[in-house]
């Protein structure tokens, strides 16, 4: 199957007043049409500049990309930026974390939602509104008529981040880029958001690259998953495989931090050490000081990808269970 | 805004009557007259009264539109300033405008290219207009483009529509540039906050062009604090244009204000301040109005 989004060896690296720190350090994703497909790991990984990266957010004059981003085909890194605006919101659009913040305040939402059309479909004033308003029903914000007159701040967080997804999904967009969408809300909300997305990705056909660090979102939600750890995919695949047979020693420790998976009583795992800063480029498996199982080659060179079958691999030297998967 | 100007016009009230002056003595200055003129003096001008008595006098005529009567003009304190309030008014809104029209787009271009080259040559632009006091910038306008280049008049108000506009391009821009600086780094600093804000990402993120992010997004997100300084730069202009009509020779309120002072005439003094206040509690109603459009939050309230 042709791939709507593929990233290659893609690496990001900032300029801070403190050095230089490489974000990235060759990042391989594939997100295929229709699918949702998550993104995990701990804060500061690379999730989120792996998403800005696509839509080229961050700041261009401090920071130097490398590596290729195809979409639907197209090379993105070398795009102009006005090729860029083009395709931002229309072709691919994101919704944040924090949906408080991320609407202007000074705008009623319905106006908000009518920019999306004035300014990719063309559409006159009078039209934009009224697109505006179907789009609100869409995303379940009812009664549309009167929701739509009125500012952010009257509305609640969940409902907000309905009319953040209604803004992105405007222009039926064929990937959007949801950066911990519901990290913000409470977990009732967080349910009812996750299953709009869920509903609107099957009914548009659209693929939703879904970031978050709830391993628990990813399992309810992506047919795919991405494991972060560092800068770089650590392991990727169906999610109900990477679930049951999770191959890096990261992955299944994030697995085993989840609430729920062990009886009652016992204390919930957590994973020792705390990530590293990233102010040289990796030459050896970043994971290695925290990993039980780390020998003397994981601290010499980075780990080849394994394949674990089925599209499920593992940048790992000595991947978990490899004894049963070549068993069978 | 009432109780405000019942408590500023009872200051004002005992403070021109704390100076140790004397409106007698300046009124019959270098004149030999004798004690009973003076006590006639004080009569007509209810001066023998204890001061409670005199503010009523005072504040019952001003409530009744009169201001009373200059020591010194001999004529209706109302009409002294309604001779002068146009040449203050059209100099504090003509640098009104012309500071808000320059410092906006710096401050917004500044923001916009933080950093760079530009940035800081306009930085410093500003921080030496910033510091240079209205009095001596005014001084050395007048020295370099009327004196040396000849190109703009040095005093005066000037006859007719154009030719009061030419007189009035020096002092206003002498006034403007003090206000200029402060509002252009308000802007800037503003702006800079709102471009890194969230709904600023999603703008961008939802593919709006670059000039609309900036001026409908940012600039009216950032407006508030700058309409706020610009208020009181208004304010404290007034005090600036004081000192800009007493360098081009202008002949306004300030010009009253200060000859008030000088001789002790009390109507004068307290009349021009407590109009200068009013004017200020105004602006300041103004700006509550425009904060309530331009911020649905504060509407709300």
């Amino acid at each position: 199957m042709e791939n709507l989004l593929e990233i290659r060896n893609l690496t990001v690296e900032l300029m801070t007043t403190r050095g230089i720190v490489y974000a990235l350090s060759g990042v391989d994703l594939a997100v295929r049409p229709g699918e949702i497909h998550g993104v995990v790991g701990e804060s500061g990984c690379g999730k989120s500049m792996t998403a800005k990266s696509i839509l080229r957010l961050h700041n261009p004059q401090r920071s130097r990309m490398k590596g290729s981003i195809r979409f639907e085909g197209r090379e993105l890194l070398g795009l102009p930026d006005r090729e860029i605006e083009k395709l931002r919101g229309s072709a691919v659009s994101m919704i944040f974390q924090d949906p408080m913040t991320s609407l202007n305040p000074l705008m009623t939402i319905g106006d908000q939602i009518a920019d999306m059309y004035r300014f990719h479909a063309r559409a006159g004033k009078k039209e934009a509104l009224e697109k505006a308003q179907e789009m609100l029903e869409k995303v379940g914000i009812a009664p549309a008529a009167k929701r739509f007159r009125q500012y952010p701040f009257e509305l609640s967080g969940g409902m907000q981040q309905r009319v953040m997804i209604a803004m992105a999904i405007a222009c039926a967009p064929k990937l959007l880029i949801a950066d911990e969408p519901t990290t913000a809300l409470d977990v009732t909300i967080q349910a009812q958001i996750l299953e709009l997305l869920q509903q609107l990705s099957a009914d548009m056909g659209m693929s939703i690259l879904l970031i978050t660090h709830n391993f628990g979102i990813v399992a309810e939600t992506c047919q795919r998953v991405s494991v972060m750890y560092a800068g770089k995919v650590v392991e990727t695949g169906e999610t109900r495989d990477l679930l049951r047979r999770a191959s890096h020693p990261y992955s299944r420790a994030l697995i085993r931090s989840i609430p729920g998976c062990e009886e009652r009583g016992t204390r919930l795992e957590t994973i020792p050490g705390s990530p590293p800063a990233l102010f040289e480029p990796p030459e050896s498996c970043m994971f290695a000081p925290r990993c039980p199982f780390a020998e003397e080659r994981c601290r010499k060179a980075y780990p080849t990808l394994f394949d674990c079958g089925g599209g499920h691999l593992a940048a790992c030297f000595k991947p978990l269970g490899k004894e049963e998967s070549t068993r069978v | 805004m009432i109780p405000v100007l019942i408590v500023v016009s009872v200051l004002i009230f005992a403070m021109v009557r704390i100076t140790p002056s004397d409106p007698v003595a300046s009124m019959t200055k270098g004149k030999n007259v004798s004690e009973e003129t003076r006590q006639e003096l004080r009569v007509r001008y209810h001066l023998d009264k204890n001061p409670a008595e005199q503010y009523l006098i005072w504040i019952t005529g001003t409530l009744h539109g009169d201001l009373g009567e200059s020591y010194q003009y001999k004529q209706s304190v109302g009409s002294l300033i309604s001779q002068r309030i146009g040449i203050t008014l059209s100099l504090v809104i003509l640098s009104g405008i012309l500071s808000v029209l320059v410092a906006i787009p710096v401050g917004v271009i500044s923001a916009v290219k933080m950093n760079s080259a530009l940035d800081k040559f306009l930085s410093v632009l500003t921080l030496v207009f910033v510091a240079s006091p209205v009095f001596l910038t005014a001084i050395i306008m007048m020295f370099v483009f009327a004196l040396k280049m000849g190109l703009f008049p040095s005093f005066g108000t000037g006859n007719g529509l154009w030719d009061s506009l030419y007189h009035m391009v020096l002092p206003s821009v002498a006034l403007a540039m003090n206000m200029v600086a402060l509002t252009s780094r308000i802007t800037r600093t503003s702006m800079i906050e709102q471009l890194n804000s969230d709904y600023i990402r999603t703008a961008t993120a939802k593919g709006i062009p670059r000039m609309r992010v900036i001026v409908t997004y940012a600039l009216k997100n950032a407006l508030i604090p700058i309409i706020t300084v610009t208020s009181i730069q208004i304010g404290s202009m007034l005090v600036g244009a004081v000192l800009v009509e007493s360098v081009f020779a202008m002949g306004g309120l300030g010009d009253l204000l200060i000859s008030g002072i000088k001789a002790a005439d009390y109507p004068v003094v307290q009349g021009v301040t407590l109009l200068l206040v009013f004017i200020f509690l105004c602006i300041n109603l103004v700006v509550d109005i425009f904060y309530a459009i331009l911020d649905p939050r504060i509407r709300l309230k």
